[in-house]
């Protein structure tokens, strides 16, 4: 299992670096990922997050001077979320290994294993979602750079819609998590 | 709702995103700024906001609260689900650091349907004595996405007596020098009331009837009583020395803890023996208890050495003050010390020169660190050592009995050829 998840963190950061070759950085993501399995090997949740958080911006950074298209604009969304889903899979992985090896009875073992697989979706459908709110909401930031010809009559509707969407989002987060 | 780890940590990027990206002039970094926002919308979205309904509860075997060092006793959480989704648990009762969980687990995750009900069982022991709290249970639920978590507190709080380990002392005879005039197990080597024959005088009016020499009578052709002789008690007091620089070893494994499982021991043994018992525990407190006898005695003598931490502010002056002014004099004094602090052994040699009868039972700090450390220094200890020798050696001066007794081996017997010497010499 522990091997599994550090291969699986290992191919990620060298996706990111494949996908990164045109820079002279494009290492950074292997060798920060280095940190993420180490964490993860070692159980240290504070390790593998250290990691994920320089991994990130690393590989933000080493795609710093990127022209703005679409492709590159979804190839860089793309990863994002890719790092984070596997950087979230992994916390969880951790944290109910952590507890398997208190657990004896074959019930509370049927528990563990099934929340190993409960949230999988969730998680899914929240990176999916997230992604494409990503995708739109930078879209709306940057679409006059883009080079977009719409008409006057489609821009402001577009305008208006995107960002009355960006700000309901905003405000209800901000109510939930403030509401307890 | 409380934010997780995992919610600093993507705040911290949204963050470095938007920084970086007005550093660099670059979309890029605006673009994870946003993506970490939109993953802050989702998680939001996804986390259930209501109170959690879980009922939790706490119960023992046999709501047992009492046990012995070293005992194992058992735990069940009872947990119920009030809601009517499936949920997720992470069930934690907390522990001291003092308890160790020897099978089950005190943290386990697992599912509830709604309305139902588990049972999680697990086994603690306790290797120290002391007044032990466990709890309270947290139990939390978490967010998909691990970026909120709902948490309740059981105030299921239960505090655990554990007793300090007890030897049986039978064949050891620990008796003081000074007898009283009431009753006990101690031959006074003089008349009184027991059932050892000691000689046989001629009848007084107001003798028992039962204590006829009815033989001698016939043969005497005159009334005869036998006499006996008297059997009674004294008055012992153990001091526990819970001196904070002279204690070796660890938090669990050290020589207070050895000193209180000798006094237990002792406690027992004198008891039972019909004396009068006292106790003075010097450590962060002064903690004392006049001698007297009894099975509530004995139970007031042990809440005080379970309740007994060590600490620095009291020397033995303390307790010198409390012998000289408040306890009977000539009584026999038990010192439990691992002898460590020099100025312990001059005020037990003061106490030796005011007609007090003074023995001293000294668990070896060697023995101990040596358990503990995997390496030594051999010139070290041999110094020690000696140095160790010429303190017991002044003490024997004195007069006082030592007993060097190594803890991981039982009292009794180091204590009968200790005793045996004494009474040879």
């Amino acid at each position: 299992m522990r091997i599994f998840f550090s291969s699986v963190i290992f191919v990620v950061a060298l996706l990111t670096s494949l996908l990164s070759l045109h820079s002279v950085y494009w290492f950074f993501p292997i060798v920060f990922s280095v940190v993420c399995i180490v964490g993860f090997n070692l159980k240290s949740i504070l390790l593998l997050d250290v990691g994920a958080v320089i991994l990130i911006p690393s590989y933000l950074f080493i795609n710093r001077g990127l022209d703005l298209t679409f492709s590159n604009l979804v190839m860089v969304t793309g990863v994002f979320f890719l790092l984070v889903g596997t950087w979230i899979i992994s916390r969880k992985v951790l944290l109910v290994s952590g507890i398997w090896e208190g657990v004896e009875t074959k019930s509370m073992r049927e528990d563990l294993s099934l929340l190993s697989g409960f949230g999988l979706d969730v998680i899914s459908i929240n990176l999916f979602f997230g992604l494409v709110f990503s995708l739109l909401g930078s879209l709306l930031a940057i679409y006059s750079s883009l080079g977009f010809e719409l008409s006057s009559q489609m821009t402001i509707p577009f305008m208006l819609v995107l960002s009355s969407t960006t700000f309901l989002m905003i405000y209800i987060t901000f109510n939930l998590l403030y509401k307890d | 709702m409380k934010r997780s780890k995992m919610f600093v940590c993507v705040a911290i990027l949204a963050i470095a995103g938007l920084i970086f990206g007005n550093l660099f002039g670059s979309w890029v970094f605006f673009v994870g700024a946003l993506s970490s926002l939109s993953l802050f919308v989702m998680a939001t979205f996804s986390s259930p906001s209501q109170e959690m309904q879980v009922d939790v509860s706490r119960e023992s075997k046999e709501d047992v609260k009492e046990l012995y060092v070293g005992d194992q006793l058992e735990l069940s959480i009872n947990i119920e689900n009030k809601e009517d989704d499936t949920t997720f648990l992470e069930v934690h009762d907390i522990l001291p650091s003092e308890v160790e969980v020897v099978e089950g687990s005190n943290h386990q995750l697992l599912r509830l349907k709604g309305e139902e009900k588990k049972k999680l069982d697990y086994t603690v022991s306790c290797p120290r004595s002391g007044n032990i709290d466990i709890g309270p249970i947290k139990v939390r639920s978490r967010s998909p996405l691990n970026f909120f978590s709902r948490e309740i507190d059981s105030k299921e709080d239960m505090t655990l007596r554990v007793l300090p380990r007890t030897e049986d002392m039978k064949s050891v005879n620990i008796h003081p020098s000074y007898t009283k005039h009431w009753l006990g197990d101690i031959k006074s080597k003089s008349i009184g009331i027991g059932s050892e024959f000691f000689s046989i005088r001629e009848y007084h009016p107001g003798d028992e009837i039962r204590d006829i020499n009815w033989k001698a009578t016939a043969r005497h052709l005159t009334p005869l009583t036998n006499e006996y002789e008297g059997e009674k008690s004294g008055d012992v007091i153990l001091v526990v020395d819970g001196y904070e620089n002279g204690i070796v070893g660890t938090k669990k494994y050290n020589t207070l803890g050895a000193s209180i499982d000798a006094a237990a021991s002792l406690s027992s043994a004198i008891l039972s023996a019909r004396n009068r018992l006292g106790l003075i525990v010097s450590g962060e407190y002064i903690n004392w208890v006049y001698p007297g006898t009894g099975k509530n005695h004995y139970h007031r003598i042990m809440s005080n050495l379970i309740g007994s931490e060590s600490g620095g502010t009291w020397g033995l002056e303390g307790v010198k003050w409390l012998l000289e002014d408040f306890f009977p004099r000539k009584s026999l004094i038990i010192f439990i010390s691992p002898l460590t602090v020099p100025e312990f052994s001059e005020t037990i040699i003061d106490l030796c020169r005011k007609e007090y009868d003074v023995m001293v039972i000294s668990p070896d700090p060697l023995k101990i660190e040596k358990r503990i450390l995997d390496e030594y220094e051999e010139t070290a200890e041999r110094i020690y050592r000696m140095e160790r020798e010429n303190v017991k050696e002044k003490l024997w001066t004195y007069g006082t009995v030592v007993v060097d007794w190594d803890p991981d081996e039982p009292l009794e017997p180091a204590l009968q050829e200790v005793l045996r010497y004494k009474e040879k010499i």
